[in-house]
Formats: structure tokens, sequence, C-alpha cells
């Protein structure tokens, strides 16, 4: 338990029985020493986001969550299957997957980190650059040779994303996960 | 909307926080939006403006059940529709527990301030609450909660005459030249350069001084005689600390209003008379930000600004005092303003009632 006056952008608290990061805290004092905190919250469970205010003095449930390294093992329709090191599986909604569902794919060895709240795999984020096959490109228009041209590319996780112009179909590129964006092509 | 109503008020020190729950109680009851509750722990601050709770645990009065909250809370009451917790006072355990089955609305509120963080916070909900709990900000601008009016406010400020005030205390009807003021503030330093600043007024003063705080800082000043205490051309007259509705009559009766806290504050507003806000002292001096937040919002003239700002701080210098009182004609003219934007924006009840049925 900690007061909301000691709560910081980053803690997980439990709010509406449901895990929800703080985003940003902003205290005030009201009148006769009391004070409010307001807040900015996200949920673990399905990224809503919230605002609320409390008064400064209350008392708000901290989560500590666990996390452990994983990798993805296999897709057991609707849940995606993750393993860690001891063999032990975990499986995964697609919507607590967030944008990690666009690079999922059979066969991926990228080391994930998943997320758990009661023992229940909330999220799983991956690293930040993953590389993965272009399965489709248009081909690139002449003159186009800046790398300033985009076109539309498909993955082979079945992701459309938009890449620069000279990516042929069969090229392996990074991506980086937290914008979603293409950063180089991998020889 | 006919509902039942509780009001809880902690009260802290003094009177300000039973000063705006008492109001806001009768108001509910007045404008007959249901049964109302008001839930004080302590009765002897109260007795102070309701001398008739003296020696009793439950009373009422101008439609309201008042109730000695008690330390240890029974188990057994109903608890009502609308529940409002004044000032993030700390509901009992015993009464929460049996909200979720009665009670639609649990709403905090809070105090006034015209500082711009309340706009944002007003009307927000609050936490993961058993009953939907949200914040309540009065304010002084469209976005926030109001400040409480009563709907007869106006009528009965225009069929007030002074001189029955007068009267029934006892005290001279003032003479044409005669400068009065209302005092009703805490402790400060800075009486002793406003005395002085208005001893150098070629006109007659008077003091009225409920019986109170302020009396600390004055009495040591000026010399008893039969009737009152004198300072130079400032006669001080002492009067019994009074019920509310009389409280608007000294505002109204006077020129000038020393005023202190939330309610009076808000009252000597409505007055329409050029006050003097000795805002209630904060940790961090927080309460100086509150204060400009109010000076600038209400962009009052710069010499009021100035001898706010000293007095609040006790450092208050003879030029900053009589400059103020150099500027009455100015500062009654901004008086005046400002209580008509008060009076004509939306008050806080109606507000209330609003939010309320919005969140239904």
């Amino acid at each position: 338990m900690k007061t909301a006056q000691e709560l910081r952008a980053g803690n997980v608290i439990s709010f509406n029985n449901e895990p929800m990061i703080v985003l940003k805290t902003e205290f005030n004092k009201s009148g006769r020493n009391a004070a409010v905190v307001k807040m900015k919250l996200k949920g673990l469970l399905n990224n809503s986001g919230t605002e609320t205010v409390l008064k400064a003095d209350e008392k708000v449930d901290t989560i500590i969550l666990d996390r452990k390294e994983c990798t993805y093992s296999y897709f057991a329709d609707p849940m995606y299957v993750f393993m860690d090191e001891e063999y032990n599986q975990y499986d995964v909604e697609k919507e607590n997957l967030g944008d990690a569902v666009m690079y999922i794919v059979d066969g991926m060895e990228d080391k994930c980190e998943v997320t758990f709240y009661n023992e229940k795999a909330i999220s799983v984020e991956l690293p930040t650059i993953v590389v993965r096959k272009v399965e489709y490109a248009e081909p690139a228009a002449r003159g186009d040779t800046s790398g300033k041209v985009t076109k539309p590319a498909r993955l082979n996780t079945g992701y459309e994303m938009h890449v620069p112009a000279f990516v042929e179909i069969g090229d392996s590129i990074e991506i980086d996960t937290r914008t979603n964006e293409f950063r180089k092509r991998v020889l | 909307m006919k509902y039942t109503w509780d009001i809880f008020c902690d009260v802290i020190d003094n009177f300000g926080d039973i000063g705006v729950t008492w109001r806001l109680a009768k108001e509910l009851a007045a404008r007959e939006l249901g049964s109302v509750r008001l839930w004080v722990n302590d009765f002897n601050s109260f007795g102070a403006m309701l001398p008739e709770l003296e020696s009793c645990t439950s009373y009422e009065t101008q439609g309201v059940s008042i109730e000695l909250w008690p330390s240890k809370f029974p188990s057994n009451v109903i608890p009502a529709t609308y529940v409002i917790e004044a000032f993030a006072c700390n509901l009992p355990s015993a009464y929460v527990e049996n909200m979720p089955r009665e009670s639609k609305i649990w709403l905090n509120l809070e105090y006034l301030s015209a500082e711009s963080w309340v706009e944002s916070c007003h009307g927000m909900s609050s936490g993961a609450n058993i009953v939907p709990k949200y914040f309540f900000f009065p304010g002084f601008t469209p976005k926030t909660g109001g400040v409480i009016v009563e709907k007869d406010y106006q009528s009965r400020l225009n069929e007030f005459e002074p001189t029955t005030y007068w009267q029934r205390h006892d005290i001279p009807v003032p003479s044409s030249d005669e400068l009065r003021m209302s005092v009703f503030t805490y402790e400060a330093q800075s009486w002793q350069a406003t005395l002085q600043a208005l001893s150098m007024l070629s006109r007659p003063v008077s003091l009225i001084v409920p019986n109170g705080r302020s009396l600390n800082s004055l009495l040591p000043l000026f010399t008893k005689t039969t009737s009152c205490y004198i300072y130079k051309n400032i006669s001080l007259y002492t009067i019994p600390f009074s019920t509310q509705e009389h409280y608007d009559e000294l505002l109204w009766s006077c020129d000038i209003n020393f005023v202190r806290g939330e309610d009076s504050f808000v009252r000597a507003q409505l007055a329409g008379k050029p006050f003097v806000w000795h805002i209630y002292k904060q940790d961090e001096d927080a309460h100086l930000d509150k204060l400009s937040a109010f000076l600038d919002l209400a962009q009052v003239p710069s010499c009021v600004k100035s001898y706010h700002v000293a007095f609040n701080r006790d450092d208050l210098q003879l030029e900053t005092a009589m400059s103020m009182f150099d500027q009455l004609p100015n500062w009654h003219q901004w008086s005046q303003d400002w209580q008509e934007k008060r009076i004509n924006c939306e008050d806080l009840v109606t507000q209330l009632v609003k939010f309320l049925n919005s969140k239904v």
C-alpha cells in the first residue's frame, strides 16, 4: 500500500480490481493543509486510459509485477503460447499482446519479456529491435533512389508496414518495435 | 429531485468547515431537494453560530437534521442517497460499509480555490470506490462548482435596513463621515500598521469585532472605556459571535469587511463591499499562492493587492495601508462589480444538483 502522494509514474496499482500503470501524477494543495493528487492511468490488461483524483493521504494498493524472459512457442487458437527457460508454458490472449502481435511468427527466437499479474500472463514485450522477412513488396519505381520514398510491404508475420523503396521481396529488415518503423535492411 | 442527503463535517479548527457545510445543508433544505442530515463531530464550534446545540446530540432546525458524529459510529445508520464528505474528511467505516446498498453518489466537496488546477480536477471521479465518487470543487470560473448563493440572498439584501442591526447590538448608528469596518480575522501583526493608517484618516473609524481571535491582536492596542475600546480616532465594539444570517447583516452594514477562511470570504464578496481576506495559513506558504491566484483572477486594484499580500505575510508597512485606504472609491467600485459577477454566476447548489443528475 502507498498513499496517493507517494505514487510516481511507472508504479502499478490496483484500480477497480484491474492493474493499471501510473503514467503521470499531479500534486496540489487544496486547503487547510489538505491536498489532492490527480493521476493518469493506463490499464495493463486492456490499455484503456483513465484519469482520477484522490485525496493525497488516500491509500492505494500497489502491485509488484513478475516478469519472465520467454520465447514464443506456438499459436493454440485463440492463445499465443510462450515458454520460459524451464519449459513452463504461458498462454497470452491476442488482446494482451498489443502491437507485439504484428511481429509474432513461428520459429522466432527473440527473447520476449512476459509480465504476470496474479500469475496470469498479461503482456508481452518484444526486444526493441526485431528482424523480420519481407514476404511481399511492390517493385521499386524507376528513379526512386533517395531511400525517402516508401512503399507498402507485407512481412512474413502478415503485418503490413511501410518500407523504403529499395527493399525487395525476401529481404530481412530491422524494425523498431517502440515505433513500429523500419530501421534498416539486414544483409 | 428529492432524495436524502448526508453531509459529513470534521471540524478541524475554527469555523470554516462547519460554516460552509451548515450553509450548504440549509440551502439544500431550503430548495426542498430532499431530507438533509448534517453530521458534525464538534458541537462546541458549531454552537458558536447555533447556540441551540448546547448540551444535545441531535437537533432539527431550518429543515436540517443535525447529528453529533460520534467517534464510534453506529452500524445501523442508513446512508443517504447522496453523501457529501466535506473537505476530504474520512467517513466512518461503519457508514461506508452500508453505502453500496443505499447511496448513489459519494461526493468530496473540496476547498474553495482560484488556482487554475482546480478546473481540471472539478467533477473528476475518484479512485475505485464501492459507490461512484467524485470531487466537487467550488470556484470562481465556469469550469468550477461556483460558490453558495442562497436563492433568497438578493431579496434579503434588498430588504435589509442597517439601522436595525446597530440598534440590536446597542452600537451607535455611524455618522455620515464615519468609516465602519467589521473584523473577523486570525491574529495578525499587520493590525499595527493598519490602525496607524486608519488613525491618519481625517474621519472617525469604528471597528465591529465578533468575539474571537482578532481581539487577541487588537485589544492590546486599545484603551477600554465604558462603552467601547478606543485608539486615537478609532472605536472598537465587540459583539457576540453570531448566526450566519446576522453575520451577513454585519457585512452589509459596514464600509469595509476584514474576513477570513472560506465562508466569510465568500460572504464578503457577495456583500459587495470592499473586503480584506485573511487567508488560513498553510504549510510551505501554500496559502500565499492561493491568495495570489484569487487576487489575479479577480483583478483587484493594485493597492488592494499589495495590502493583501503584505497583511497575509505579516509585514505590512504604513505606506501600503495608507495607499489602500486612499483608494476606497475604486476599491468600492471593484467590489460591486465583483459582487455582480458572483451573484450572476450559477451558484454551487444549482451546479451540484445538475452534476448529480448527470451522474445518476
